[in-house]
């Protein structure tokens, strides 16, 4: 579905991403890691040409995205912000129905088939009992339902996420990477998510990138990405990996440099 | 609850509705006055021989004065409150108006030179110098107030603020350089004034404004998209930075020549769009034309009460709105730091 070969990219004269290269098959959930700055939004942001990469090709179902209109990208890529500012008020309806912008032509109006097609997108995302309210007095978590339910509405074929978790507790977290799983495994669409969680991206994705310094420093499942040679050598801190309980995922714990000190007084 | 082209009409066809009648009660009132049954008879009667039983002085006061005031003042609400909700949304700040972002002032510097240096261009000298005085700012603006990138909203709110009170100091320079009979009207026409107002004036700024009005409709819904942030706008399918570009230019045209005939009347692209936001909602499909339409009764009504509230001295009109509008501002900013 998507086809990524040999992609650089550079702010001014800083190198983000090196020579990237991966495939992603229809239906697939590939994670996204790696630390602060090395390239990981940049990356997403590239297949749908918000950047277009200096070097490099992102192919998304045989097209390459530099060659088609930005409006009929829109229709095969969605994309789910991390945070959207919302300076002025808009109601969650009004926010899904702008997922089918894609579809509308010049100066028009969402249809009846505009409207029954967000309806199911808050419906699967579980925000149509607000669907009346404003965007802004929502919670992080409902927000980010809200967001995702936009994106469903624009009926892509593939679904960039950047950190769509980030500013949310557990049980809202658990709840969205639920909510991104069930689309892949149920509506085949494919998943590209950035993510800081390691551990969520290990249980969740079925396969992961880890990132370094804008290079691809390993790509494959989570067990052959979440080792403790590979995180520690990327993020350059102590790690024990074992796995988890009830998934049989590898499962990372993050251990201090200076154990003694630390934990001296226990 | 979702903006339908039915509500869109019907919203248009009460605030026309409102206009009117504003209009109505604007003709009667002031020092001549003149009975709102009076006018609505010479109204209905209109083609006939007797004009409804209108005296010739009263023909000349409703016909030669006061409607070309209340049509000019309409076109020149209409108009700032339209450049309001652009800037607006581009900027995504609330607090955005062609005379917070000093593009006003930019406009009558450019027109103050026109009228000094002369009239190259005819009849369109002085818009055509006030639009390219609008235009200079809005990119002096944005050149102070980006970073890289991006530009930060209020970097840019206070760039505007900055490059207006610079541009304050010109016009006051330009002014005392001017030594000639003309500075009371100079100073008048900065302050916002409507008194002297022709239908000649109507006919050069009316096509610009509706033109750029409508040209900025097309682009309603990309807007909707844009306050949401840009990337989710390109990523939904818009041009960002054409449509910027394009939107930022009809915005400061618009701006130009309404400016160059009334002077700077601020804060009514603060005041109507914020209004009209909490009636209508964000949808610009819908804010757009609602803006718009208000925005024609907004400044005939303040207009109204410039030239009656002293009677028989008048205010500019610009003092009435500035009145209001400044405390509205600080209600603005009070309210959006709080949040």
């Amino acid at each position: 579905m998507i086809n990524v070969s040999s992609v650089s990219f550079r702010y001014v004269d800083q190198w983000v991403l090196r020579d990237i290269s991966f495939d992603v098959t229809k239906g697939e959930f590939l994670g996204v890691i790696g630390p602060n700055g090395s390239g990981k939004t940049t990356l997403l942001k590239s297949l749908n040409r918000i950047l277009v990469p200096q070097e490099g090709d992102v192919l998304v179902g045989g097209v390459n995205v530099k060659e088609i209109k930005r409006r009929e990208l829109a229709r095969v890529v969605g994309m789910v912000p991390q945070e959207a500012p919302m300076v002025f008020p808009f109601t969650v309806l009004e926010l899904v129905l702008m997922g089918r912008a894609p579809y509308l032509k010049g100066l028009s109006f969402e249809g009846e088939k505009d409207c029954e097609i967000a309806r199911r997108a808050m419906e699967m995302t579980d925000t149509l009992q607000f669907s009346k309210r404003v965007v802004g007095a929502l919670s992080g978590g409902e927000k980010q339902r809200v967001l995702i339910a936009r994106a469903i509405a624009q009926e892509p074929d593939v679904m960039l996420l950047d950190e769509p978790t980030s500013f949310l507790d557990i049980k809202h977290q658990i709840e969205i990477y639920d909510l991104i799983k069930g689309l892949s495994l149920g509506n085949g669409l494919t998943i590209v998510g950035v993510s800081h969680d390691i551990n969520m991206a290990a249980q969740y994705c079925d396969r992961i990138i880890l990132l370094s310094n804008g290079r691809v420093y390993k790509v494959g499942t989570p067990e052959e990405v979440i080792t403790w040679e590979n995180i520690e050598g990327v993020y350059g801190c102590i790690v024990l990996v074992d796995k988890n309980p009830v998934t049989g995922k590898p499962r990372i714990t993050p251990v201090s440099k200076d154990i003694e000190r630390v934990w001296s007084g226990s | 609850m979702v903006v339908t082209l039915r509500k869109v009409i019907f919203v248009s066809l009460v605030l026309v509705g409102v206009f009117v009648v504003v209009a109505i009660l604007s003709i009667s009132l002031g020092t001549a006055d003149i009975g709102l049954m009076k006018i609505l008879k010479g109204v209905f009667a209109w083609g006939t021989d007797t004009v409804g039983g209108w005296t010739d002085t009263e023909r000349v006061i409703i016909l030669q004065i006061r409607l070309p005031r209340i049509i000019l003042a309409g076109i020149v609400g209409a108009s700032l409150s339209v450049a309001g909700v652009v800037f607006q949304a581009l900027f995504r700040n609330p607090l955005a108006d062609p005379y917070v972002l000093g593009i006003s002032g930019g406009s009558a510097v450019g027109a103050i030179l026109a009228i000094i240096l002369g009239q190259g261009l005819g009849r369109f000298t002085i818009p055509t110098a006030s639009f390219c005085g609008a235009l200079l700012t809005i990119m002096l603006v944005l050149g102070i107030g980006r970073s890289g990138y991006r530009f930060h909203a209020n970097t840019l709110l206070l760039a505007g603020v900055v490059v207006g009170s610079f541009f304050s100091a010109v016009i006051m320079f330009l002014v005392s350089i001017t030594q000639d009979e003309r500075i009371h009207s100079i100073l008048f026409w900065l302050m916002g004034d409507f008194s002297f107002s022709k239908y000649n004036e109507i006919i050069i700024v009316g096509p610009f404004v509706l033109v750029g009005v409508i040209i900025i409709y097309f682009y309603a819904h990309p807007l909707n998209l844009i306050i949401t942030g840009e990337e989710t706008a390109i990523q939904l399918g818009v041009e960002v930075e054409k449509v910027k570009r394009l939107l930022l230019i009809t915005a400061s045209l618009i701006t130009g020549v309404v400016v160059s005939v009334s002077g700077i009347i601020g804060f009514v692209g603060l005041m109507v769009p914020h209004m009209m936001r909490m009636v209508f909602g964000s949808d610009h499909r819908l804010l757009l034309p609602a803006s718009c339409l208000f925005g024609l009764s907004f400044l005939v009504i303040a207009d109204t009460i410039a030239r009656t509230i002293i009677a028989p001295m008048e205010l500019p009109v610009g003092v009435i709105t500035a009145i209001f509008g400044a405390p509205f501002f600080i209600y603005l900013l009070r309210k959006r730091g709080l949040n």
